[in-house]
Parts: structure tokens; C-alpha cells; sequence
């Protein structure tokens, strides 16, 4: 397993103030692979997700110790930009949240930040519109506001937005929280095809979900890792009377 | 069955509140009527182009006009830029600590300061300490100092309401803070700060006890022709023909009047047309 893993974490700890998060997790993560982490609501999976691209560097109050590994480097290493860590790990969020410009601009800002000519920029929005499954439906008004979108066709477009810069992980915060069942299913067949691209992990409330789209569980509660699974394993013979208790829905 | 009933209990309230709203609004139709009757008929070319003089059908508003609209520009040269880069400081840059807590909680009180007390601070600070003079600078910086808690306040304002999940969207994408703050955060804020901004400036306009402090002139037959000299505004012109006995000088204070208005009237109608055309591109929550 560690020969393929491209982030891992080591005893990675968060706390808000005096309140902990995330409790001494160390966990792998492969190429081409989705991974589910799932568990009740403050159970630390959303600050855990947050944590591997240090989007938690923005909260007031947060401390973070171990490491999250990702290429052989501690990205909580000194030496590290934050900045260029994200660049190499996306990000797609509970909510739709397009940039506030055109559906072209939307996926193009990032990548003309990143130093590419306008006719590479153009490549690069075309290919992740169509990787994301978002080009038929919106080749013909690329230059019309992204909030002219369907909620559905915004987190297609935020992902898009995540694939444009070429990262090899792409973290989801319960990326289909806010979409309707339609939509949900576009996301979840994306997913599967994004998988043969890239690492995927996905914070999700809805096991079903979790059971659909994943290839390992992670579950959280209390900020620690109880059980992490292949997800067949995981959903049929669970190893931990926690983990079957909250899949059976004793508590959640 | 389901046919609306008036309750009684529930009339004072719209009743209370359309009543004092016709109370506000009679008061400023008859401050206007009473100001146009007034001082209308002496709204003539001659009148912009004249410096006041003794004869009040000599008199005109040329060199205090010339001065309001020095104080206004340079006050907003040194208002805009040191009161924008201290909100973009405060709010998104320096630390959230005791420190800047106190300080941010302190800016909304210099908002409620007298503007006569700024005028002292000025005359002590620019016309003595650093030797100005009572120029048109020193009246630029004291004004600028009355309304800067105004423009900070209101920037505040403005970036505190840009979504939290917009910046989070461009941090995800690799942007580093500089970008995030500069390329996405501050279009959003900007309608906002505009309309601070114009609105502060419209009032620093009407303001006359800090300009009397610092020593604006009472009577000039000049036009200023750099910051370094000495001036007169509209604000202070009015309060001068104001306090005159005759009749003559009642109805060139009026006329004077209707002009200092109708610049704010302007700068606040620009304000709101900025804001209602900036808004239409901002993101929603």
C-alpha cells in the first residue's frame, strides 16, 4: 500500500482553541482511488479534509500538529507555500462557490495565475469543462455570469475549476449537500471517472453515497478514526461494533 | 373563515411610523421651499463668477466655491488612500488580537467626536506644530481627519460582507492572500466603499467649525491658487452672509444654500447610481 500512497498523514492533530478536532490520525491515501470518510456531524472529517491542503490555515484559533505528507514533504513544513501546495491539491466545496466572473473566467483566472499563455489558458478551460462534464452545456456561453447556472452545473464547474490547474488530489467537502437528487447523480458519475485521473476524497453525510462512489471508508467520531476499509468490507462486515452501530443507524 | 381581520392591537405601529415619516418629510419641504422662495432669484451666472463683496448685489460665491471644491479634492486625495489601505489593514491583514480589537472599537467612537474638537486638533497639529499656516492643507488635512473614521468604518463594513466561501474559493484554487485580497475580495467590496466614501466626502463638504478653527477666511477676493494658500468655503461664505442683519445678505445665504445642496444632492445621487451599477455584478450569498 505505501508504495502507490501520494498523501498520508502522521498523527495528524487539530484543535480549535482548546477544543480537538482531529485526534492523532494517520492515514493513506492512494492514486486513483476514491476514498469516503463518513461519520456524524463534528466528527472532525470536514476539519480532517481540510487539513491536507491547509485551508484551515485561514480560522481564527487552530493549531495543527503531525504531518501530512504529500510528495515525500511535510506540508506543514516552514519552508512550505501554502500556496503552491494547493495548487497541487484542489479543492471543491459544500456549496456551490463560483468566482463572481463568466463560466470561461471562472476556470481560466487560476491558470493564467499559474503562468500559461492565453491560447494554453483556452486549452486547459476547454479540457477541464469537458473532463467535468459541463463543455456541451455551456460551449455556446462561456462569457455569460456563472451564477446564470443551475446549482448542479455551478459544483460541476467549481470542479472543473479544481481540474484546470492539473492537481493530483482532489479533496470534496459533502460536495453534493446542496444539489438535488439529479444533480447529485451527475456528481457521483463524475466522480467515477475523475477517479481514473486523480485521488479522490469526499467527505459525505449520506452513507449510500459513501457505499456508491468509494473504493475505502474512512470512519470517523470524536475526531479519531475508528475503522478504515476497503468499502465492501467496511459496509458488509464492519470490524468495529461502533462503526456497525452507526451504519445500522444507532446513532448519527 | 379565512377573511383578514384588522386588529386594533396592531395599528399604532404603522400609524406611528407614517406619522413621524410625514413629520421628517414636512420639515425638509419646508426647509426647501423656504430656502428656494428665498434665495432662487439670486441664482445667476454673475453670482458663481463674483467674490463676495460689501454690495450684496455685487457679491458672489467664486472664491468660497473654488475653495470648497479645493478642500473637497484634496481632501479626498488624502482621505481615500489612507482610509481604504487602514480598513484593508484592519480587516484583512493585521492580526485579530486585543490590539487591533481596541483600535477597530475606537474608530467607531472618533465617528461621534465633534467636529469642533477636530478643528482645535488641526489648528494645533497643521496650522501651529507642522506649520502650515491656515492653508487650504491644513483645512484639507483637518477635514480628512473628521471624516476618516467614516471611510474606515464603512470599508470595514463592506469586507466584513464579502462571502466568506468566495475566499475560500480562490484559496482553493492556489491564490495566494495579495490575490485573494486584491483580485477577488475587493471587487466585491468596492460598491460598498464608494458609497462610504462619497458620503463622507458630501458631508465634509457642509462642515464649517473645523475650517472656522483652523482659520479659513471669513472675506476673500482671491481665488487659492496652491494648497499653500489661504481660503474661504461655501460653508463658511453662508455662515458669514448668514450672520449679517440685512435682508440682502438673508437671500445671498439662501441662494448659496440651494448651491452647497445641490453638489451633495449630486454626490449622493453619483453614490447611489455607482452603487446600483457595481452591485449588479457581485456575488450572492
Amino acid at each position: 500500500m505505501g508504495l502507490k500512497s501520494i498523501i498520508s498523514t502522521s498523527h495528524l492533530s487539530v484543535a480549535y482553541g482548546d477544543k480537538v478536532a482531529v485526534e492523532d490520525v494517520s492515514l493513506e491515501f492512494e492514486s486513483r482511488e476514491v476514498s469516503a470518510l463518513i461519520g456524524p456531524s463534528g466528527c472532525g472529517k470536514s476539519t480532517f479534509l481540510r487539513a491536507l491542503n491547509r485551508m484551515n490555515d485561514f480560522l481564527d484559533d487552530v493549531r495543527t500538529s503531525g504531518q501530512v505528507i504529500f510528495h515525500g514533504q511535510n506540508i506543514y513544513d516552514s519552508k512550505i507555500d501554502p500556496v503552491l501546495v494547493r495548487r497541487r491539491i484542489g479543492m471543491v466545496f459544500q456549496k456551490p462557490n463560483p468566482f463572481p466572473k463568466s463560466i470561461y473566467e471562472n476556470v481560466a483566472w487560476a491558470v493564467r495565475k499559474f503562468g500559461f499563455k492565453e491560447n494554453e489558458v483556452r486549452e486547459r478551460v476547454e479540457v477541464a469543462l469537458k473532463g467535468a462534464a459541463l463543455w456541451a452545456e455551456v460551449k455556446d456561453r462561456l462569457k455569460s455570469s456563472a451564477f446564470e447556472l443551475s446549482g448542479g452545473q455551478q459544483q460541476r464547474l467549481c470542479i472543473a475549476r479544481a481540474m484546470a490547474l492539473g492537481p493530483e488530489v482532489i479533496l470534496m467537502d459533502e460536495p453534493c449537500s446542496a444539489l438535488d437528487p439529479i444533480a447529485t447523480a451527475k456528481i457521483e458519475d463524475l466522480i467515477a471517472e475523475l477517479k481514473e485521473q486523480f485521488c479522490i476524497i469526499v467527505v459525505t453525510h449520506n452513507m449510500q453515497q459513501a457505499e456508491r462512489i468509494s473504493d475505502r471508508t474512512v470512519f470517523f467520531l470524536n475526531g479519531k478514526v475508528i475503522e478504515s476499509e476497503a468499502t465492501s468490507h467496511i459496509f458488509n462486515r464492519p470490524r468495529e461494533e461502533l462503526t456497525k452501530n452507526y451504519l445500522t443507524g444507532r446513532f448519527g | 373563515m379565512f377573511a383578514k381581520k384588522l386588529h386594533w392591537k396592531s395599528l399604532p405601529l404603522p400609524v406611528a411610523g407614517l406619522a413621524s415619516l410625514i413629520i421628517a418629510f414636512l420639515f425638509l419641504a419646508f426647509l426647501l421651499i423656504h430656502i428656494f422662495s428665498e434665495g432662487a432669484g439670486g441664482l445667476s451666472w454673475s453670482f458663481f463668477i463674483n467674490f463676495a463683496s460689501r454690495f450684496p448685489t455685487k457679491a458672489g460665491i467664486y472664491s468660497a466655491l473654488m475653495g470648497s471644491l479645493w478642500l473637497l479634492a484634496l481632501t479626498a486625495l488624502i482621505s481615500i488612500p489612507v482610509g481604504i489601505f487602514s480598513a484593508l489593514y484592519l480587516e484583512e491583514i493585521a492580526a485579530k488580537n486585543a490590539f487591533t480589537n481596541f483600535i477597530r472599537g475606537n474608530i467607531a467612537n472618533l465617528a461621534g467626536v465633534p467636529s469642533i474638537v477636530y478643528g482645535l486638533l488641526g489648528l494645533a497639529l497643521f496650522v501651529r506644530i507642522l506649520g502650515f499656516g491656515s492653508s487650504l492643507i491644513a483645512g484639507a488635512c483637518t477635514l480628512s481627519l473628521l471624516i476618516l473614521p467614516v471611510i474606515i468604518m464603512a470599508s470595514i463594513e463592506s469586507l466584513r460582507a464579502v462571502p466568506r466561501k468566495l475566499r475560500e474559493a480562490a484559496f482553493g484554487v492556489g491564490a495566494s492572500p495579495m490575490q485573494v485580497l486584491f483580485e477577488h475580495t475587493l471587487s466585491q467590496a468596492i460598491p460598498g466603499m464608494i458609497t462610504g466614501v462619497i458620503l463622507a466626502l458630501s458631508r465634509s463638504l457642509g462642515e464649517t467649525a473645523p475650517l472656522i478653527t483652523v482659520g479659513a477666511l471669513a472675506f476673500a477676493a482671491f481665488l487659492p491658487e496652491s494648497m499653500t494658500d489661504q481660503f474661504t468655503s461655501l460653508s463658511i461664505q453662508i455662515f458669514n452672509w448668514a450672520s449679517r442683519p440685512q435682508m440682502e445678505f438673508q437671500e445671498l445665504a439662501a441662494t448659496a444654500i440651494i448651491v452647497i445642496l445641490s453638489i451633495t444632492f449630486m454626490m449622493n445621487f453619483v453614490a447611489m447610481l455607482l452603487r446600483w451599477k457595481l452591485s449588479s455584478r457581485k456575488a450572492t450569498s
